[in-house]
This record gives C-alpha cells, sequence and structure tokens, in this order.
C-alpha cells in the first residue's frame, strides 16, 4: 500500500472517503479532528476537480465526524449533490427519450460511460456525476442518429466527421444548455491503430440490456470489454485519470470479481495491444482501494521495469488541477504500444486539429 | 377550494431523488430544481391522492416534535409553492387506483 505517498496533506480523508464509499464502511472519526481549518476548502477544490462531491456528502453526512465539519464546506457539499442530481435526473430523462427513438428506428446502439457505469454499479446511482450521455453507433447509422437527434431538438456545430480517428461527435440542445448527448463510433484507441474496439463484432455481440426500471433497459458493455475500455479511459482520456474513473473501475472489477473471464480478458488486450494502460489502471486501483485483481493478470501485462516504476501515473492521477493538454499528451505517449501506432497518433492529432480548426 | 379537505398527487413532468434527508425535484418540462428538507420530503413522499392534506398535517405532528399551528401553515405553504410551481396536482375527490410511486 504505496499509494498514499502521492495524496498531498490530507491523503488521508480522500482515501478514506473513496474507501469508505467502495467498502461501504464509515469515515474513520479519527481521521476528520485532524483537518485544518483552513484545509477545508482545498479538499472541496480536490473533490470537485475529481469529481467526488456526491460520493464525499453521501459517506461524510453518514459519518460521526459530520457535526465537526465546517458548516461552509457542508453546505457547499451538499448543495453540489443537489445539482448533481437534478443534472443526472435531467440527463437520464433524455437519455431514456433518445434511447427509445434509436429503437424506433431500429439503429443498433449502447451506452458507455457515466449512465451505464453509474446505473449498474453505484449504489445510490446518482453518485456517480455525468455531464453528457455517450451512445456508441455503428459509423454507418450516423447519419440516420443525426436526423433523430435533430428531430429531439439536439444539434452539432461539426460540420464533417472522420471515420479513421476517434470522433466523438457532441450535441447539444438550445432549450436545455447543459444537457449534451456524444455520438461516437469507436474509443480513443483508434487514434493510433486500426483495430477496432468499441466497433469490433465480437463487442456487439456480447452487448447486454441493463434494466433501469420496471420497463426500461438499456444495452450496455460486457465486463469484459468494458474494463479494457474504462482502463483505456481512464490513462488516456483528457483529463488524465480522474479519482472517479479509479471508482468505476473498482466497482466494475469487484462486482464481476466471480465470473470474469481473466484469460480471455488478458488474451483480448494483448491482442489489441493495450496492455499499459490497462496494467496501470489496474494496479493503481488494487494499490488504492485493495481491489482484487488476480496476481497472474498483472504479470501477464506488466511493461518494461523502468515504465513499471518511472511512469508518473500515479502522480497525474491524483494531481489537484488539469495540466496543459500538451504536456499530457506528451506523458502518454509512451503508453502507445509500437513505434508505428506511435506515428499515427502523431498523425491523427494533427489532422484532428487541423479539422477542428477548419470547422471554427 | 379547501387545500387542507384536498387531496395532491405529484405531477407526472417531475423526476425525483432522495439526496440522503433530503429530496431533489425536477420539473423536466422547465429544468428547474427544487430541494425539499427531511419535512418537506415525508410531506411529498405522502401526497398520493389519497389522502386529504388534512391527514398528511396530522401524520407530520406525529412523526415530528413541531407545532400544530407552526406546523400547519408550513404544510399550507409549502403545498401553495408546489402548486404554484406545478409539481402538484389538487383534486377535490381521492384517486381511486393510484399507487404512489416508489421512492427511487
Amino acid at each position: 500500500m504505496n499509494e498514499s505517498k502521492s495524496f498531498s496533506v490530507y491523503n488521508g480523508l480522500i482515501l478514506e472517503i473513496l474507501r469508505s464509499f467502495y467498502e461501504s464502511t464509515p469515515v474513520l472519526g479519527t481521521i476528520v479532528p485532524l483537518i485544518k481549518e483552513s484545509q477545508w476548502g482545498d479538499i472541496f477544490t480536490f473533490l470537485r476537480f475529481h469529481k467526488l462531491l456526491p460520493i464525499a456528502y453521501h459517506v461524510l453526512s453518514g459519518s460521526e465526524s459530520w457535526e465537526t465539519i465546517p458548516n461552509d464546506f457542508k453546505q457547499s457539499l451538499k448543495q453540489a449533490s443537489f445539482e448533481n442530481t437534478a443534472l443526472i435526473l435531467l440527463l437520464r430523462h433524455f437519455m431514456e427519450i433518445v434511447a427509445s427513438a434509436l429503437e424506433k428506428a431500429r439503429i443498433p446502439f449502447y451506452i458507455i460511460k457515466g449512465p451505464a457505469v453509474a446505473l449498474e454499479f453505484y449504489r445510490p446511482s446518482d453518485l456517480r456525476p455525468y455531464t453528457d450521455i455517450d451512445i456508441v453507433i455503428p459509423f454507418n447509422s450516423f447519419g440516420d442518429a443525426i436526423a433523430i437527434l435533430n428531430d429531439l431538438s439536439f444539434s452539432s456545430r461539426r460540420k464533417s466527421f472522420t471515420k479513421e480517428y476517434f470522433d466523438s461527435v457532441h450535441f447539444s440542445n438550445a432549450q436545455y444548455p447543459g444537457i449534451c448527448i456524444d455520438l461516437q463510433w469507436e474509443s480513443v484507441t483508434s487514434i493510433w491503430t486500426r483495430e477496432p474496439f468499441l466497433s469490433s463484432k465480437e463487442v456487439w455481440d456480447q452487448i447486454r440490456l441493463l434494466k433501469t426500471s420496471e420497463s426500461k433497459h438499456i444495452p450496455v458493455l460486457a465486463p469484459m470489454f468494458l474494463i479494457p475500455f474504462l482502463c483505456t479511459h481512464l490513462v488516456f482520456h483528457h483529463p488524465m485519470a480522474l479519482l472517479f474513473h479509479l471508482m468505476d473501475l473498482a466497482l466494475v472489477v469487484r462486482d464481476n470479481e466471480s465470473d470474469l473471464p481473466w484469460d480471455e480478458l488478458v488474451r483480448w488486450v494483448q491482442y489489441k495491444k493495450l496492455g499499459k494502460p490497462v496494467y496501470h489502471s489496474l494496479t493503481w486501483t488494487r494499490d488504492t482501494l485493495d481491489v482484487s485483481i488476480p496476481p497472474a493478470v498483472l504479470d501477464a501485462l506488466k511493461p518494461g521495469v523502468v515504465e513499471r516504476h518511472f511512469f508518473p501515473f500515479r502522480r497525474i492521477a491524483s494531481r489537484h488541477g488539469n495540466m496543459p493538454e500538451f504536456l499530457e499528451r506528451v506523458i502518454k505517449f509512451p503508453l502507445i504500444e509500437g513505434w508505428k501506432n506511435k506515428t499515427r497518433s502523431i498523425t491523427s492529432y494533427c489532422e484532428m486539429f487541423y479539422q477542428a480548426t477548419k470547422d471554427e | 377550494m379547501n387545500r387542507l379537505e384536498s387531496f395532491f398527487t405529484k405531477s407526472e413532468k417531475i423526476a425525483w431523488r432522495l439526496v440522503e434527508e433530503d429530496s431533489v425535484l425536477l420539473n423536466l418540462d422547465t429544468g428547474y430544481y427544487y430541494t425539499l428538507n427531511e419535512v418537506g420530503r415525508f410531506l411529498w413522499e405522502s401526497l398520493d391522492g389519497k389522502k386529504k392534506l388534512s391527514a398528511i398535517h396530522k401524520e407530520i405532528l406525529d412523526h415530528y416534535d413541531v407545532d400544530p399551528d407552526t406546523a400547519k401553515s408550513d404544510v399550507l405553504e409549502l403545498i401553495d409553492n408546489l402548486l404554484k410551481e406545478g409539481l402538484v396536482e389538487i383534486h377535490e375527490l381521492p384517486e381511486e387506483g393510484l399507487s404512489s410511486p416508489a421512492a427511487p
């Protein structure tokens, strides 16, 4: 257990909040009294940056320490939780409308990230913040899906879309400015490899239906693919590795521990050349929350000794604020396997940057 | 209509969730959200169209240590606000066959 070194002065409380939620145990009463009055503001900023405010409110408000926490902090935490819940209620409402319209039009789709993970693994589900609905569709259905979203008053400012690269096309609704829907057909891996991930046949073949209410279901990824996806997302997505991604991964692994086909997962990850992000994410999850990961899995995926010990993943993951995007991309670069893929990633970023500039 | 002798149901355009001891109500038409404290949440959960507001008032007195007159004026004020915001509907008669939505 060496993760705490990277969590700064109030590491104890942050780790305690994470562990308390993960293990459904009360926050230890010994930690809160050690926090100085002047540190609560920084703790709030840290929790907000890592999108942990609802979890912190849930865990702390149920603890014996709650009465001893400064009122300003408690009120801010409570208000943030209310706002998060309201936004999630609205997003879920629109998710159901869009899902129903896609079903009616017989467009294959599945939901990834925030709402899918929240509904399946978080209790209560509203503790997992998200700000948009991510929907994966086959690329050849894109035109039809755009028409459906336009009918539902969602529009995109993007004028062109490139199939080759990861392209999460953002749709917003003029009447509800906070509500966004992202349509995508691939994962971030398509920036450096032509090997399909989210669009691969095996992923589509194993899509499951998750029951969300008495009469409603949403299609979601099977755990066998969800875990590599979350690991890849955690490591590569901007901004890199927020702590709520760690909680996502921990909950998914824990809840599927007994059924996971780890051997198959390792083979698939190696075939897709995703060993590094999966290794770093899983070891970080294991070391921080004592999540049970079979040692053989980590052995099979482990990168070279230099990268294992010197890659600054944990320091970045527990940082206090955003870092320059260019720096982040440079740091992530070694995690892309093979020089061919590395070269392709540089070309892709340049093309995407050019495309974005042209659209603006 | 005498509100205390009336029946109230939650509007269908409202989504709501418990947040620890409080509740968040969201008007899906407007996107506006509202929060209710523990007693407000008790009242909200009791609005099933089958009980008169006066019966709900009595239940509040049974559950919480509050002055009856203060509770009555608070209940009326809250129900007025809920009506004004379109979050509840008022009925002269009980709603037969309605089932109260379970806490999400």
